[in-house]
């Protein structure tokens, strides 16, 4: 099997009734190499014998201390899982790779504008002042774009949620540099950015659902719908 | 007293994810499916109903429904 140079990230529906190491099999040997498109079309490549296999036990999945999941026995492969909504999401990478996918959802019986209030309350409670300040205008989006991004981020590093939470900026810190995010809804290509020495790629997946990848280098980031 | 509590939990759980039939040993994660985004939008919604700050080191320890329901009664909430 070849390494490959690029961060894939394969997203699934939550209840296609298969099991994770299932999802994370089939994302392995796309990975690696696989072409067929669906589970289905999978399965068919590997009755005829042309797939790329991977053997089931190399995905083993264990977590660090902190909650990270890693690969122990294909250290070369790197790993992150998100889920929300109706998605579950799996990033799969040569480098540290950290992902997160967010729906933009609201409380129950919430108008848009109590939401809005509300995200730029909690952008103040769990953000960088930076960032705060970002989402202080167009809070519904820019929350969501954030949180995403401090989502990858706390994932790539593998520390989670904690008490230094707050204290890293993800975003750019010159307004300037903060514009491509501002146009981050209808960039089909998704938008990228640096910030705290790594790198971020975002985008907005069907319409309320935000997915942020981020690693120690750029490179190509390749997305592909399992379902 | 515990019961007070637990009901509040379960409200709250309920107006902010939607997710119902809560017991004590229910897991946030495991068996709601909640993410982080979930768990902080509930932190909020505690906060804001108690007026205090729960220190984001103590939220992940809070797995599990009783856990929320010991931390409050540690923490002098013993009345909603």
């Amino acid at each position: 099997m070849t390494r490959t140079s690029e961060i894939m990230v394969c997203i699934f529906k939550a209840d296609d009734g298969l099991s994770r190491e299932e999802r994370l099999l089939w994302a392995a040997e796309h990975y690696f190499g696989s072409t067929a498109d669906t589970i289905p079309a999978k399965r068919a490549e590997d009755g005829e014998r042309s797939g790329v296999h991977v053997e089931r036990e190399l995905l083993q999945v264990e977590k660090t201390p902190l909650g990270k999941p890693f690969f122990p026995k294909f250290p070369h492969l790197h790993l992150s899982i998100s889920h929300s909504g109706t998605y579950w999401v799996c990033a799969l990478a040569p480098v540290e790779v950290g992902v997160d996918i967010q729906e933009h959802t609201m409380n129950r019986s919430e108008t848009r504008q109590e939401a809005t209030s509300r995200f730029a309350k909690m952008a103040r409670r769990f953000f960088h002042p930076v960032e705060a300040k970002f989402v202080e205008t167009e809070s519904f989006y820019r929350f969501f774009g954030v949180w995403a991004a401090r989502e990858s981020y706390v994932k790539y590093t593998g520390q989670g949620i904690d008490a230094s939470f707050s204290e890293h900026c993800v975003i750019p810190e010159a307004e300037e540099m903060q514009q491509p995010l501002n146009t981050l809804l209808g960039q089909e290509n998704g938008v990228s950015w640096q910030a705290q020495g790594v790198w971020f790629w975002e985008t907005v997946f069907e319409e309320n659902y935000t997915l942020c990848v981020c690693a120690g280098e750029e490179m190509p980031c390749r997305v592909i719908r399992c379902f | 007293m515990e019961e007070k509590l637990f009901k509040f939990i379960q409200d709250t759980v309920g107006r902010v994810t939607g997710k119902r039939g809560l017991v004590p040993d229910t897991d946030f994660v495991k068996d709601l499916g909640l993410n982080s985004f979930d768990i902080m939008n509930v932190v909020c919604a505690f906060e804001e109903h108690f007026d205090v700050e729960i220190p984001n080191r103590d939220v992940w320890q809070l797995r599990q429904v009783k856990d929320v329901i010991e931390y409050m009664i540690r923490k002098g909430i013993t009345d909603v």
